[in-house]
């Protein structure tokens, strides 16, 4: 008691006393903010995270990740596509996010297929046939510990497309490495993965960014992750870059639907990494940390009043 | 053959000598200016000091590579405070001197003064580049990299400045502890915010960055402990209103309301001390007393966090 007369004293003895306002804010977010991650999971809003497609620059993710795993915010379900199924899958899976940098540094093309050598392109162009990304799927089986969807530590769901029919097949069960296989399996540059009498091809082409996903999976406030390539300075040297570019930009311009969807949306300019550029994973995961700790005040405020208003409406 | 190979040397080197005779003079006035460059340095004539430096630098119309001009010249600038003539001025000299390491060093250091994160961060590891046991590159390193969030990495490049320069580590356990506890590993960032407040148990923030640490792990007696040591080493308002914030969370709202009593009859404006009632009020069911504090926020002319969340309570059931 006497310990608070002595600050309340103090006030008068500092000068003027006058303190920034962005720091009172801070002060105020800090506070809420550490009252909001540990409220149990029932008493507050749901957080789901939708990460989208995009090849090598969908990496960015994991620094997205690591930004929102050290502020401690909760990530109770999520969703990816393509490259945001290969990284969203492992963090579901319990992966560390020093693991998912040690993937970053160590994958190469080589791991998603073994066509793509000399032998890989006689098939392609004596026999009419795609590389096979049946190599990825062993790969991420080995990391995925075997593991169905529904076991992993976060509840998770990766699109596909089937291509006989255009179809959006979401994977909410089964194989957990087959589904992340199929939801990166660009279509044009990897032969088909059967399933169930489907051939499917990545997911990228009819939902580049699942929020409804997500919200399916009882997500209340969402967070999206969107990389977004600067074309600017890279121009395509092949055919099959020239396709995948096609593909990436016409993806990228449906997702105005999904981003309008979602609560949060971590926008990452990413330039110079094409792509199939597996060299620049790294790379692509230091930018989603850099505008992912740039905008985390933002999301801070937003989710501390968004779970406000939902515990007065959930009264 | 053996006159005509004598005269072509002969030629030669008379040759050389009168390209070295007329430049001599040249060479010779530009010494002199840069002799006076840093004698009006030394006299704090830093202007001065600049327009000698200029006029000895570009020679005609072809700019000389002298690195000692470009570092004087650039910290003629940061003298006067002119921080981006003196970033132009190191940009410059490195760019004719590419591999000058102070020239680099110092253009780092500029650019983490001047928050240009991304830039220091990608000079100092041009200097890495250099010389891979550069500890200020290494600790530039490691500081831009906790600015910009990237905390896996910074500790790192703390690791890697520990171990180049083991002696004298005691003043960066603070930063270390700091990157720790902004990764949420709480164990680590105490172990060396203990290590920090052995050497400097009285400073401001190593007290109140134990007394957060603790506070998270819960140990709340230990977090008061830290944060009176912080209060009574230096009286900020940080630690101040946290102590306010902290008896609100435990439930002890005389001490919360006296807190924030005192900060409003500093500044009766201050929105903090005005949130921190309300949640007084509101946390006893007071609703009616909580609202006034929440309608004095809103009425604020401002768009800060504080002010947005008192809206959005308002506009609920209160």
């Amino acid at each position: 008691m006497k310990k608070i007369f002595l600050i309340v004293f103090a006030f008068a003895a500092l000068p003027g006393f006058a303190y920034d306002a962005g720091r009172q804010d801070a002060l105020l977010r800090d506070f809420l903010w550490k009252e909001f991650i540990n409220t149990p999971k029932e008493q507050r809003a749901k957080v789901g995270l939708a990460l989208s497609a995009g090849g090598t620059r969908g990496f960015a993710h994991v620094g997205v990740l690591e930004v929102l795993e050290n502020a401690g915010a909760p990530v109770d379900m999520l969703t990816g596509t393509s490259m945001g199924a290969v990284v969203g899958s492992g963090y579901a899976a319990g992966l560390p996010v020093s693991r998912l940098w040690e993937i970053g540094n160590s994958i190469r093309l080589g791991t998603v297929s073994k066509d793509l050598g000399a032998t890989g392109m006689m098939k392609l162009f004596i026999g009419g046939k795609l590389p096979s990304s049946k190599n990825f799927e062993a790969f991420l089986e080995e990391t995925l510990q075997g593991k169905n969807i529904e076991d992993l530590n976060i509840p998770f769901a990766c699109p596909a497309m089937d291509i006989k029919t255009g179809e959006k097949i979401l994977f909410t069960s089964g194989p957990a490495a087959l589904a992340v296989r199929a939801s990166m399996n660009l279509p044009g540059i990897f032969e088909p993965v059967e399933y169930r009498q489907r051939q499917l091809v990545d997911g990228g082409v009819v939902d580049y960014l699942p929020v409804d996903a997500v919200r399916n999976l009882g997500a209340r406030y969402v967070i999206a992750s969107l990389p977004l390539q600067d074309y600017s300075g890279v121009v395509p040297k092949t055919v099959a870059a020239y396709l995948l570019r096609i593909g990436d930009i016409r993806g990228a311009i449906l997702t105005e639907e999904a981003v309008a969807k979602a609560n949060f949306v971590i926008r990452i300019k990413v330039s110079n990494i094409e792509v199939l550029d597996f060299n620049k994973l790294p790379a692509a995961a230091e930018l989603g940390i850099r505008e992912t700790y740039r905008v985390l005040p933002m999301l801070q405020d937003d989710l501390i009043i968004f779970n406000i208003k939902y515990r007065e409406h959930e009264k | 053959m053996r006159n005509k190979v004598v005269l072509i040397i002969l030629i030669y080197f008379i040759s050389a000598a009168c390209a070295q005779g007329a430049a001599w003079p040249f060479a010779k006035k530009g010494k002199i200016k840069l002799t006076e460059a840093r004698e009006l340095y030394a006299k704090h004539d830093y202007d001065g000091a600049i327009v000698k430096l200029k006029d000895f630098l570009v020679e005609g119309t072809v700019k000389r590579r002298e690195k000692r001009a470009y570092l004087l010249m650039g910290d003629c600038y940061e003298k006067l405070g002119r921080l981006d003539s003196a970033l132009n001025t190191y940009v410059e000299g490195v760019e004719l001197n590419p591999k000058n390491k102070e020239l680099l060093t110092r253009l780092a250091a500029l650019y983490e003064r001047t928050d240009l994160t991304q830039n220091s961060i990608e000079t100092y590891r041009r200097i890495l580049e250099l010389d891979d046991e550069d500890a200020d590159a290494v600790l530039g390193l490691a500081r831009g990299y906790a600015e910009e969030g990237f905390f896996s990495k910074a500790q790192q490049y703390y690791k890697m400045f520990f171990d180049l320069k083991p002696k004298n580590i005691k003043s960066y356990f603070y930063e270390y502890a700091l990157v720790y506890y902004k990764q949420r590993n709480y164990n680590a960032a105490l172990f060396h915010i203990g290590l920090s407040l052995e050497a400097y148990k009285n400073q401001y923030k190593n007290n109140f960055l134990a007394a957060q640490i603790s506070r998270d792990m819960g140990n709340k007696e230990n977090a008061a402990k830290f944060l009176d040591a912080a209060l009574a080493a230096e009286n900020n308002y940080e630690a101040v209103m946290t102590k306010a914030l902290w008896a609100v969370q435990d439930g002890d709202y005389a001490s919360a309301l006296k807190i924030a009593d005192g900060a409003l009859a500093e500044d009766p404006a201050d929105r903090l001390a005005l949130y921190i009632r309300y949640m007084v009020f509101a946390r006893q069911g007071k609703n009616k007393e909580a609202r006034k504090y929440l309608e004095k926020i809103t009425a604020q002319d401002n768009d800060g966090f504080i002010r947005r969340v008192a809206l959005v309570n308002l506009n609920a059931n209160i």
